[in-house]
């Protein structure tokens, strides 16, 4: 059975300081939904909010329809996978699993065949006996999964579950947990700061910062057509390059004048004025270089294998170029940059808020 | 000086300063143990034997008769020894049972009033016995269990909490909260999580108490002197002050019943040795 | 309060505002069970005693109303001052030879000796046993007629002053048993902080030359201070209030000369039966406790600010 999730103008504060601002949210059902946003933005927050753990200062949040203030975590039917897993360490793996359905008074032949199911699908099999103290970090996640699954939750809520893992580890069970979720289909609301873990899990992507959602949309949304420059250089790595400048007007369009008196063109559809201090957002592999085209001084090259990351200046700006395949550019060469107007991205300085309508 | 003589220097302090600690140790060895084991030699000896002056160190006769008619013929003591171990496992087990709940709720929770509580309750551990014996025992007759096994029970039970409440605040703060929000997510109320997921971690803590309460309450004198006066209630230390008071010194008796007096207490702290003393430590250096 | 955010550290004390009144409620009667028994069984009887600490009778009723009488009998008829006078001796001279004892035995104790733990076993010994059996034992052992420490004495040459007539060997001998019983736990506390100072302190100051003495004073000392000090507070006010072992050995003589307040209380209550009186030395030994740690936790408190 899956669920709408449904966040109206929820708000928490911590005595006197507002923590979370007005989040409206809905979420439907099967959806996997990914809160991602900087330390401190209040996703976990919200998170723990769905789950009951901490209480909701204003506002409403609903599951399948029901507003769930009120309602004990016991009681929301939800599950959630913590980042450290909370593992039961008295208990062993078998009994871990069981513990949930110990409160829901199953008889012992379904119990048995519920553990039995998941721990087929997650590979637990040979480890139910052991206790998680002997186990290694992935099957520690995996049973904390297991935990979630067994229930069969309308729900499932997780809190940054592959943080502890090593990068390797962490890449694996990434496609393991998005494989899972094509299979169980259950409503998902999934809290990370790693926004590659966003773009490649999430049905949908809500980016948080302070307390406010600064966009929610599909993964590629986000990173095609960014609402703000927050948005663009928290997604994407390596980051987008901002230039700022100034708009000037140019052959019955604008472009961008730098400081250094660079001219960067704009796209046809972004909205400024003259005078108006904006940035313009550029993906490194955007940039091509090229004989001509704007002048940029290389002073490094990152050597990653399937391709190679040029970083250097043009003008004052910092640039990082991913120009694909390997060129043969080092360190010290002034070459030309070139790039497609229509998907550069153009923000107001003082804003930050895009300035492009298709955005 | 040469380096060498400067060397040999060192080692002549290092030698006279280890002299100084093995003669110290043996002191303090000594010095622990020279009263009891003078008690074991006594309660080994025939009465007309003990009364010797010089006193003999080793039995000229070593005979088990101290043993036999102080304790191990003696109904009374034996049921002395009854008493008090069912009034130490059941007010063993009234404190851990209460502290073990009070701590949870103060290490988890900062409710209004907590600290006030917590200090009125802390505050009582400076209550002398001495100080509290009359009111107990005039509120034990009100209610009808002066002399009964049932008061010490009680007030054993309470007197000891507050400083058990201390103990497992520690533990209960070392047990992850996540854990026990995964046990109420996981669809058990606060108290069935308690039960299933914090109480199973706070055992070296329990087990721990469990050795300060039964050291504690085995060895008590004032409390169960005022407040049970009859045999059929007494407990082991009343039983032989009683003796010393009552029936006039045999000490070989009166050894050999102090020494059987004091070998539960032994035997419970060599078992739970380990966990006592990490308790302790736990307890004592976070304050 | 900051929000708590997956960064790895953990609040363990949430201010959540709780769900209904059933959560609200939880923390209360979680706390209820402990505090009613402490409250039945500690604070009505020490209200009940100061209570009756202002009324006099004959019979365990309250009796007339006699104000600060039962004080001054106390003290002053009664000889209460010299009780205190003797209680402070007792206490002093438990904790200044208790305490320094206990002290270099967990120093001695914290390194590798061999049979380090068979020593700790037989060290900690005394604390076992009861304060009544451990009077016993050294009633016994101090017998002047068939005890140990007589004949030692004299096998050495001396002669042993005689407890039952002589004041100061009466009080020097409750004094040693006291001691006895005393030092295990001094020790206990002072190895258990000792033990839990990170050994890469010490090896840095070593390295940087720091002598051994140096050392003690400038790492060891500051960190076991609070254990230490407070190892001095439980053993005082257990001397303070302790009964059996001036009950069994000298009875409060000779002539009262080792009768403490506690016993003095005891004798007034139960012997006697001057409940009132007894009441007011109690409430008096208690006043005394109160003041005493507050004087500590006060000291305490200042040399952790500063």
């Amino acid at each position: 059975m899956t669920v709408t999730v449904s966040l109206r103008q929820v708000r928490k504060a911590f005595g006197a300081a507002e923590v979370i601002h007005g989040i409206d949210l809905d979420i439907a059902p099967g959806e996997f939904v990914v809160l991602v946003g900087p330390s401190g933005c209040g996703k976990s927050t919200l998170l723990r909010m769905i789950a009951g753990l901490e209480s909701v200062s204003s506002g409403e949040i609903a599951i399948d329809g029901l507003v769930v203030n009120d309602i004990d975590p016991a009681d929301r039917d939800i599950a959630m996978v913590f980042q450290s897993y909370a593992l039961y360490p008295h208990m062993t793996v078998r009994e871990n699993l069981a513990f949930s359905l110990d409160a829901r008074g199953l008889s012992r032949a379904a119990k048995t065949e519920k553990i039995g199911q998941v721990a087929l699908v997650l590979g637990l099999e040979t480890l139910l006996n052991r206790y998680p103290r002997q186990l290694s970090g992935g099957q520690r996640q995996r049973v904390a999964m297991g935990r979630a699954m067994v229930r069969d939750p309308r729900v499932f809520l997780f809190d940054e579950p592959l943080s502890n893992l090593d990068a390797k580890l962490r890449a694996q069970m990434r496609l393991e947990l998005k494989a899972l979720h094509k299979r169980l289909r259950n409503t998902a609301v999934y809290v990370t700061h790693d926004q590659v873990e966003a773009m490649t899990m999430a049905d949908r992507v809500v980016l948080m910062r302070d307390g406010r959602i600064e966009q929610i949309g599909k993964p590629l949304e986000l990173y095609d057509r960014p609402a703000s420059a927050f948005v663009a250089q928290f997604i994407g790595l390596p980051a987008m390059n901002m230039v700022h400048g100034r708009a000037m007007p140019r052959n019955g369009g604008y472009e961008l004048e730098t400081a250094e008196g660079l001219r960067l063109p704009l796209p046809a559809d972004a909205a400024v004025n003259e005078g108006q201090p904006i940035i313009v957002g550029l993906r490194p592999e955007h940039l091509t270089i090229a004989d001509d085209g704007l002048p940029c001084n290389i002073e490094l090259t990152e050597p990653l294998g399937r391709e190679i990351l040029v970083y250097g200046t043009m003008g004052n700006s910092p640039i990082c170029i991913a120009p694909g395949g390997r060129p043969a550019i080092d360190a010290g060469c002034k070459v030309g940059l070139r790039y497609d107007v229509q998907i550069a991205c153009v923000f107001d300085a003082a804003s930050e808020r895009s300035l492009r309508h298709g955005h | 000086m040469t380096a060498h003589g400067n060397r040999s220097k060192r080692q002549g302090r290092k030698l006279v300063g280890g002299i100084a600690c093995v003669a110290f140790l043996l002191f303090a060895v000594l010095f622990a143990v020279i009263p009891i084991l003078w008690a074991v030699l006594t309660s080994l000896k025939s009465p007309r034997e003990v009364a010797l002056y010089p006193p003999t160190f080793w039995p000229q006769h070593l005979t088990f008769e101290n043993y036999a008619g102080a304790v191990f013929n003696n109904p009374t003591y034996l049921h002395y020894l009854f008493n008090t171990a069912v009034i130490v496992i059941a007010a063993t087990c009234l404190c851990l049972i209460c502290a073990s709940h009070a701590a949870h709720a103060v290490a988890r929770y900062r409710f209004r009033g907590s600290s006030v509580l917590m200090f009125a309750m802390f505050s009582t551990i400076m209550i002398p016995g001495v100080a509290v014996v009359i009111p107990l025992y005039m509120l034990s007759v009100a209610v009808g269990i002066y002399d009964t096994v049932a008061v010490l029970i009680l007030v054993y039970g309470a007197w000891l909490t507050p400083t058990l409440v201390w103990l497992l605040r520690g533990f209960v703060i070392v047990i992850p909260n996540e854990l026990e929000e995964a046990g109420r997510i996981d669809g058990h109320s606060r108290l069935g999580v308690f039960y299933r997921i914090t109480l199973p971690l706070m055992k070296p803590g329990l087990l721990a108490g469990a050795v300060l309460i039964f050291a504690n309450i085995w060895n008590e004198f004032l409390l169960g002197y005022s407040l049970v006066q009859s045999e059929t209630a007494r407990v082991i230390q009343v039983g032989i002050y009683a003796n010393l008071t009552e029936v006039g010194v045999q000490w070989g008796r009166l050894t050999a019943a102090a020494l059987v007096a004091m070998l539960p207490v032994l035997i419970v702290y060599a078992f739970l040795q380990k966990a006592f003393v990490q308790g302790l430590s736990a307890g004592a250096v976070k304050g | 309060m900051a929000i708590s955010e997956a960064d790895g550290t953990q609040e363990l004390l949430r201010i959540d505002r709780p769900m209904g009144w059933r959560a609200a409620a939880f923390p209360y009667l979680m706390f209820a069970p402990a505090f009613l028994l402490i409250a039945a069984v500690s604070f009505i009887p020490i209200a009940y005693a100061i209570v009756q600490s202002f009324f006099r009778s004959n019979t365990l009723a309250l009796g007339r109303f006699v104000g600060l009488d039962n004080y001054r009998d106390f003290l002053f008829t009664l000889d209460g001052v010299a009780t205190l006078e003797h209680s402070l001796i007792f206490v002093a001279g438990t904790v200044l030879i208790a305490v320094p004892f206990g002290f270099a035995l967990a120093l001695l104790l914290n390194r590798p000796l061999p049979l380090r733990g068979l020593l700790r076993t037989i060290l900690i010994t005394p604390w076992l046993v009861s304060n009544l059996v451990g009077a016993l034992l050294w009633a016994w052992i101090g017998n002047p007629q068939y005890g140990l420490v007589p004949y030692l004495l004299e096998w050495l040459g001396l002669s042993m002053p005689n407890i039952i007539t002589d004041p100061g060997a009466a009080m020097a001998s409750v004094i040693v048993a006291s001691v006895w019983a005393s030092t295990p736990l001094v020790m206990v506390f002072v190895l258990a902080a000792l033990q839990s100072v990170p050994g890469d302190l010490t090896e840095a100051a070593r390295i940087d030359g720091a002598s051994v003495w140096r050392r003690f004073r400038k790492i060891t000392l500051p960190l076991v201070r609070n254990t230490t000090m407070m190892a001095v507070v439980l053993t005082s006010l257990h001397a303070f209030k302790s009964v059996e072992i001036i009950l069994v050995m000298t009875s409060g003589g000779p002539n009262g000369a080792t009768e403490t307040m506690a016993t003095k209380v005891f004798h007034e209550a139960f012997t006697l039966l001057r409940i009132g009186v007894g009441s007011a030395g109690a409430v008096m030994i208690f006043l005394l406790n109160l003041m005493f740690t507050m004087a500590f936790v006060r000291v305490l408190r200042t040399e952790h600010g500063a």
